[in-house]
């Protein structure tokens, strides 16, 4: 229904309390993409002054967070071309952390190892293509849907399933790269 | 059940996006053919791994950045500072300073003139404040009416 409320619940929306509840996985969302927290910072600083500027103009026909996730993925994309991230290769800082560390087991070391490792394959998630990098990121780390991630990422449930298989299969890949 | 089917089902698995009467099928694949069965591990490993990424904290500093932003930002309805103290500035302040130039340059022979300027001015402030709440209504409202009847999605 187009009531005569929309307009006036855009406007409505407290953008204090857009950053209280939004800037962690926003934060969180462009590190996984960008895979630098300098980037996330820049990235983050962007969408919340997109989202400042947009904040009139919101006019609730699409959720918060949708809108939200949205920006940042235009974002991310947009710095990711301006930096040219190189999606086919690591850094050998990168390659040579992942294979040396040591398999998982239950001590503390072996605890800080693995969190380590998780922290690494995390850090190949930037590798991917931006549209494989955000759905992974939403799927696994923001618990959303692919109705979900197809209204953010603007495409239909049938291409999130592909880019979500897709990114695995990359991730499978560079793993096995990287351990060769 | 190709080996392509069964990579395809098995990631919709792992997106909880297949049924569960095809999943025993799907399973039954791995069974008789290894290099499924080794794909299958691997991308399940590599699933569970992704489910236990590390939480990454936004620094407080940058919280802080993001709270200044509506300081340091002007945003885009108030595109220009059309404020009642500057439209009452503007209403008194330069008929008044027309007045004043004109009297203080030429007093003698425009006196009737500066009379008409200055009754002129009178007039003038006084229509502006009456119209003032239109004008700031006005002066507000025109972006706004713009945006809905393009009907921009932000």
């Amino acid at each position: 229904m187009q009531g005569p409320d929309r307009r006036q619940e855009g406007r409505s929306i407290d953008y204090q309390k857009l950053v209280a509840d939004f800037s962690g996985r926003v934060y969180r969302q462009a590190y996984r993409i960008l895979g630098s927290r300098q980037d996330a910072e820049d990235a983050t600083q962007e969408v919340f002054l997109k989202v400042y500027h947009g904040l009139e103009d919101f006019r609730g026909e699409a959720q918060v967070a949708t809108w939200i996730y949205r920006i940042t993925f235009n974002v991310c994309v947009s710095i990711r071309q301006k930096r040219h991230i190189d999606h086919e290769s690591l850094s050998d800082v990168d390659k040579g952390s992942l294979s040396n560390l040591p398999d998982p087991g239950s001590g503390p070391d072996e605890r800080l190892a693995e969190r380590d490792r998780l922290e690494q394959l995390a850090l190949l998630i930037a590798q991917l293509p931006e549209r494989e990098a955000a759905a992974i990121t939403l799927f696994y780390v923001e618990d959303k849907s692919y109705a979900e991630i197809s209204r953010i990422l603007e495409i239909p449930p049938g291409s999130v399933a592909t880019a979500l298989h897709n990114g695995r299969e990359h991730l499978r890949n560079l793993l096995k790269k990287d351990r060769e | 059940m190709t080996c392509e089917q069964f990579r395809e089902a098995y990631n919709r698995h792992l997106d909880r996006a297949l049924g569960e009467d095809e999943l025993p099928f799907v399973l039954a694949h791995a069974q008789q053919c290894h290099g499924c069965a080794v794909y299958r591990d691997s991308i399940a490993s590599l699933d569970a791994k992704l489910r236990h990424l590390p939480g990454v904290e936004i620094p407080a500093r940058l919280v802080r950045k993001l709270e200044e932003v509506p300081r340091r930002s002007t945003p885009s309805g108030a595109r220009v500072a059309w404020s009642p103290e500057l439209l009452w500035a503007l209403s008194f302040g330069i008929p008044a300073s027309i007045v004043f130039v004109i009297l203080r340059e030429q007093p003698a022979s425009f006196q009737a003139a500066g009379d008409f300027l200055l009754a002129f001015a009178g007039t003038l402030v006084f229509l502006l404040s009456i119209l003032r709440p239109i004008f700031l209504q006005g002066l507000s409202l025109p972006g706004q009416d713009r945006r809905s009847q393009r009907g921009d999605a932000p």
